[in-house]
């Protein structure tokens, strides 16, 4: 018993480089050997997706990148997921970016959606404005006119000449907006300044820590749902692969024939292993710690 | 002090009411000036990053030369952005091979073309069907071939034109314009974007979850009665949000009176019900000092923005 209190007691003074062995381990060995976890959907991210399954084949979506490489593993999955299944129901999607990298990550996304798995025509069926300075000033400048704000794309053509563009001259002319957004600017400022005032549907796909700040807008009907962080971007991609599979809704043929990709290419269920093993190896650390703590304060106060 | 405190107050005060007034008279005039407004912001923004860049430069510099403590680390801060400088305006590379006609010996430049744009360094007969069905029917204004380097020179890619031209094919120099060039393939500036920026910034995240860890297992002890509270919601929280906390608890499911005690059941109830409630209450908070804020630097009584006393 007393090694045993002493060796709790040792604890509290554990080596943090034995900690960070530990939760290296611990990420590393999911992501080799992948597990293969029941997949829960939740209200919120049931919100987004009806929100854009419901929307008609012919609607316009607005996506605007707002993450860079730092926040890719958790918002570049469901920026996929969300592609797949907007292309999938035939909508028109417009791209547009308010941070600088996120251009770089709407060109991965778009690349791999849009050109490779559904082979969509640019200027057409979806288009990349690219990135403009000024935050949400920008959101507030598309509210009057794209045209002034996003003379040309991101490739350098005028807008007037794209096609998609045509009958879009404000941000009220679109059927949705969603933002994946991994902080300012990012899914509040399109609903304070494009959202409300245009009355334009909102969504977002969120790191999971900006959730709490987001829940008042989606429990007040501002924004329609949130994908939250890792999990919500697995949800998503578990419901637009079942929703191909079990054939609802809107979908094109193409897209019927996409589903062994969709189910193949996961990269959220992937990940989604490692982060469950990193939580429990962190709540497990918790209480361990606190086990020490307990352990070492009793002690004292014999004394 | 009329130039330097008066002035710019006058000017803020009549810009804060305009923009105030445009927000609940979107009609003309004030509709139109909040367009110019926001393209004035744009601008003024764009100049902001000029500032940025100077002020970078001036703090980065001033502890290089007077070696300052970490001064190696603001040298590299300095040379990357001067590297990026040139990828940005001088330097872009982006040139690519233009195939026009596929000529004759049409199975001699899918093998070429396959050797030129497999990533793998394995050609196979299968990189060889999709270079076919790729570059069957090129279009009238020609066909970029995205060869395998990450950046292509005017160099390299007229080195590649000559080998297709010499197995019969038509190929031409195509080059992606400037400004365009900053999100188009095989050009420098990408490359710096993956090969620096990518994943420099990918590790500092990544590093949180070992400081998260190790934090959490010294700091997050039950001292008081809010400090378990904390705990207890935070457990809740991380085992709730992830599938595993799904499948611990799968069982509950079936016994009616446990199936509260599910934990994405109870994580969803601590989300939508005491996080939001706390949440809300911040943001009526923050909503009331923002305007509490505005109304003074409108008014001419809140004047720190100008530096000074």
């Amino acid at each position: 018993m007393a090694k045993i209190t002493k060796f709790l007691e040792k604890l509290d003074s554990l080596d943090r480089r034995i900690i960070f062995l530990i939760i290296g381990l611990v990420v590393l060995f999911p992501l080799l050997v992948p597990l293969d976890l029941p997949i829960e959907t939740t209200q919120l991210t049931e919100d987004a997706f009806n929100a854009i399954d419901q929307l008609p084949q012919e609607a316009k979506v607005l996506v605007s990148f707002e993450y860079g490489p730092s926040t890719k593993p958790e918002l570049h999955p469901m920026a996929i997921g969300m592609l797949r299944h907007l292309f999938s129901k035939g909508n028109k999607v417009i791209v547009m970016c308010l941070w600088p990298d996120g251009l770089f990550m709407a060109n991965e996304a778009l690349e791999q959606v849009a050109h490779r798995e559904f082979g969509l025509q640019y200027g057409v069926d979806y288009v990349n404005l690219g990135y403009r300075p000024g935050n949400e000033a920008i959101i507030k400048g598309i509210t009057k006119s794209f045209e002034a704000n996003f003379s040309i794309d991101s490739k350098g053509i005028s807008i007037t000449k794209i096609p998609i563009m045509h009958d879009i001259q404000t941000a009220k002319d679109v059927d949705f907006i969603f933002s994946l957004s991994a902080g300012y600017p990012g899914a509040i400022e399109w609903v304070l300044y494009a959202g409300d005032p245009l009355k334009v549907p909102v969504s977002s796909g969120n790191t999971s820590i900006q959730v709490n700040q987001l829940l008042p807008y989606v429990k007040s009907g501002q924004m329609k749902g949130i994908i939250a962080g890792m999990p919500g971007a697995t949800e998503y991609e578990t419901m637009v692969v079942e929703k191909i599979k079990n054939n609802t809704g809107l979908i094109t043929e193409h897209a019927k024939t996409l589903l062994p990709v969709f189910e193949t290419e996961r990269n959220a269920k992937k990940f989604i292993g490692a982060q469950s093993i990193a939580h429990l190896a962190i709540v497990i650390f918790i209480i361990l710690g606190n086990i020490s703590f307990f352990v070492k304060r009793k002690n004292q106060r014999k004394y | 002090m009329f130039w330097k405190r008066t002035v710019p107050a006058i000017i803020v005060a009549a810009v804060g009411v305009i923009m105030l007034l445009s927000w609940f008279i979107p009609h003309a005039p004030f509709g139109e000036l909040e367009i110019h407004a926001t393209q004035w912001y744009d601008i003024i923004a764009s100049f902001a990053m000029l500032l940025g860049a100077l002020n970078l430069l001036k703090l980065q510099g001033t502890k290089v030369v007077k070696r300052q403590k970490g001064w190696p680390f603001s040298l590299a801060a300095i040379l990357a952005f001067f590297m990026t400088l040139l990828f940005g305006f001088m330097i872009k590379g982006g040139y690519y091979p233009n195939l026009v006609d596929l000529g004759h010996n049409e199975e001699a430049v899918f093998v070429k073309i396959a050797e030129l744009t497999d990533t793998d360094g394995k050609v196979t007969e299968v990189d060889i069907d999709e270079v076919r069905i790729l570059y069957t029917s090129p279009s009238a204004e020609g066909e970029p071939i995205l060869l395998h380097k990450a950046v292509v020179s005017k160099k390299a890619a007229n080195k590649v034109i000559d080998e297709l031209n010499a197995l019969g094919a038509k190929v031409e120099l195509g080059e992606l314009k400037w400004g365009a060039h900053v999100q188009g393939n095989q050009t420098y500036y990408r490359w710096v974007f993956y090969t620096f920026f990518t994943p420099l910034s990918a590790t500092m995240f990544a590093l949180l979850a070992f400081f998260v860890a190790s934090a959490s297992y010294r700091a997050f002890k039950i001292r008081n009665a809010e400090a378990t509270v904390l705990l207890v919601s935070g457990i809740l929280i991380m085992l709730g949000r992830v599938p595993l906390g799904a499948f611990l608890t799968a069982w509950t499911q079936d016994i009616p009176w446990l199936s509260w005690f599910h934990l994405p059941t109870i994580q969803e109830w601590l989300y939508q019900y005491p996080n939001a409630a706390g949440a809300r209450a911040i943001m009526i908070g923050i909503g009331l000092g923002i305007v509490g804020t505005s109304l003074r630097v409108i008014l001419g009584i809140e004047k720190s923005f100008m530096g000074g006393d």
